[in-house]
């Protein structure tokens, strides 16, 4: 069975996480540090806001990892309409 | 913007010195942020960079004489600077976001070596990565004033009536996320270019009445944001010409800003459009705006050029549809404002002023926008055109639409007034003077009610 799993909180402890997981028989499949969340862009049907998501947007639907060459281009790729809201932030590093 | 070489003129060096250095900041300043920008995807630093490397420059022309090449002395010496603190941070590795910057085009910027010679893209990108709409409103016009036309954190918190404090950690948190969103440093593709003119447009028209407020008291700054909006609307209608947005913005601009010298009267007080002396309305810059408000035709405003022509068939799915039909509403909204604005600007005597045509824009604008601030205006003309009653009509539900807005029941006491109810005009001033913020208007209201009162 796959599993999503959301880090929050401004400094997050995932340390040994992966001894545990191979002790567990869990699979890592991708594991990201976005940046933080002033760079975060929040798409509300055409609106691009700058900010991240919060309650008022909705419980967790899914997670998306996407390789774009920029906020433009993610911003394409997302449905401009119809409900639900998308938060965007780039990978750290 | 032209690359007029900076002449230096025989006599006082200080001086052509310093004024060397303003023309260089007035030619080169959002061309050296751009190309720093393009060569080192670092927003931050380039900002930085630019500044020290116009304080060397104050510095170091008066004594050792303008160099032949203010630009690229400039770019050099930025470039150095930029050099130097990525250096001390690598060894602090400390590693900071970049901006989306392609690597062709950083190539291109690290090779220029003249900000005067190679500029027309990077100002382009400068521009549209300021404006561009995952960005706060604000933090765009801010931006904007800081990377594109130069002006200090504290010349910006002047004019957006802020402080200076909140304006730079408002700057600080702009930057921050212009580096690290995934914002790109790059000229929208045609399918999208019209909509985030339509952004850019919407800045360059919020800086230039951030410029106009009357009441803001003196404001010592090195510019005349007026002039700067203008320059940089010309640049723009220079790179992408034809554009609808730009060209209907420009006219009305010009036709706001040939104004500028009868506003205010020696003591500061506002002047009413027809109180003010026709004579001297900057008449070249009339005539400019209605010569393009002509080459925008008369129906609705739609791109002219060849960004249209090279837009991607394949690209016209129904969101690019609706999107440009934004576009051209926008673009519309600019033309039909301008034309208002040429119909006072061309009349010979206020009397003169074609007061049933003005109604009918009017009329269109607000069909357009819905803005009950367009009706208002339109209450004025309608008042002018057809006598008070009809204009009072058309007040009716505007005090729930702009609850705040002094000019509702400042326009009501005018007509009520003209419409022979003196106490109602009366009643109707002292409820404008308790909304006004502006000393100027203030000012205005309090000599209508005493007329008022004494005859």
């Amino acid at each position: 069975m796959r599993f999503v799993v959301l880090e929050r909180g401004t400094t997050v402890d995932d340390s040994g996480l992966t001894s545990r997981a191979a002790r567990c028989g869990v699979t890592v499949l991708a594991r990201e540090i976005v940046r933080p969340a002033e760079t975060a862009t929040t798409v509300l049907r055409r609106l691009a806001l700058d900010r991240p998501s919060d309650d008022g947007d909705g419980p967790l639907a899914g997670v998306l990892l996407l390789d774009a060459p920029d906020l433009d281009a993610v911003l394409d790729v997302l449905p401009s309409s119809g409900a639900g809201a998308f938060e965007v932030r780039p990978v750290a590093g | 913007m032209t690359d007029a070489p900076v002449q230096v003129t025989a006599g006082d060096p200080a001086r052509s010195a310093a004024a060397a250095v303003t023309a260089a900041w007035h030619d080169h300043w959002s061309r050296l942020i751009g190309l720093l920008i393009g060569q080192f995807a670092r927003p931050d630093l380039a900002e930085d960079a630019v500044s020290d490397a116009f304080e060397s420059a104050a510095k170091h022309w008066p004594a050792d004489g303008v160099p032949t090449n203010p630009g690229a002395w400039l770019l050099t010496a930025a470039r150095r600077r930029v050099i130097d603190r990525l250096r001390s941070e690598s060894v602090l590795r400390r590693k900071e976001p970049l901006m989306v910057v392609d690597d062709e085009m950083r190539a291109l910027a690290a090779a220029a070596v003249d900000p005067g010679a190679h500029v027309a893209d990077e100002q382009l990108r400068l521009v549209f990565a300021c404006c561009h709409p995952a960005l706060a409103p604000d933090d765009r016009v801010a931006l904007t004033l800081r990377f594109v036309v130069g002006l200090s954190t504290g010349e910006i918190a002047r004019l957006l009536l802020v402080q200076e404090t909140a304006m730079a950690a408002r700057l600080t948190r702009a930057k921050k996320r212009l580096a690290s969103s995934g914002i790109p440093f790059a000229t929208p593709p045609a399918a999208r270019l019209d909509e985030r003119l339509d952004v850019v447009a919407t800045v360059v028209y919020l800086a230039f009445t951030s410029g106009y407020q009357p009441g803001v008291g003196p404001v010592a700054l090195r510019v005349d944001l007026g002039d700067e909006a203008i320059r940089l609307l010309r640049v723009l209608d220079g790179l992408l010409p034809g554009r609808g947005v730009v060209r209907a913005l420009l006219a009305l601009l010009l036709l706001q800003h040939s104004r500028r010298d009868t506003r205010l009267d020696a003591q500061g007080q506002l002047v009413l459009l027809p109180d003010q002396d026709r004579g001297r309305w900057h008449r070249d810059e009339i005539a400019e705006a209605v010569g393009l408000l002509a080459s925008l035709g008369t129906g609705p405003v739609e791109p002219l050029g060849p960004a249209a022509r090279t837009a991607d068939p394949e690209a016209h799915d129904v969101e690019v549809d609706r999107s440009a039909h934004r576009t051209g509403a926008l673009a519309q909204e600019y033309r039909l404002q301008a034309l208002i604005a040429a119909e006072h600007a061309t009349a010979p005597t206020a009397d003169d002023t074609r007061w049933d045509v003005i109604a009918a824009l009017y009329a269109e604008l607000e069909a357009l926008t819905g803005s009950p601030v367009v009706r208002l205006a339109r209450a004025v003309a309608v008042a002018e055109a057809s006598g008070p009653q009809a204009g009072l009509s058309l007040l009716d539900g505007l005090d729930d639409a702009l609850p705040r807005h002094h000019r509702v029941p400042a326009v009501r006491a005018e007509l009520l007034s003209r419409a022979g109810h003196p106490a109602a005009a009366a009643a109707a001033y002292r409820r404008a003077l308790t909304l006004v913020t502006s000393p100027a208007e203030r000012t205005y209201l309090e000599s209508r009610l005493s007329a008022l009162n004494e005859s």
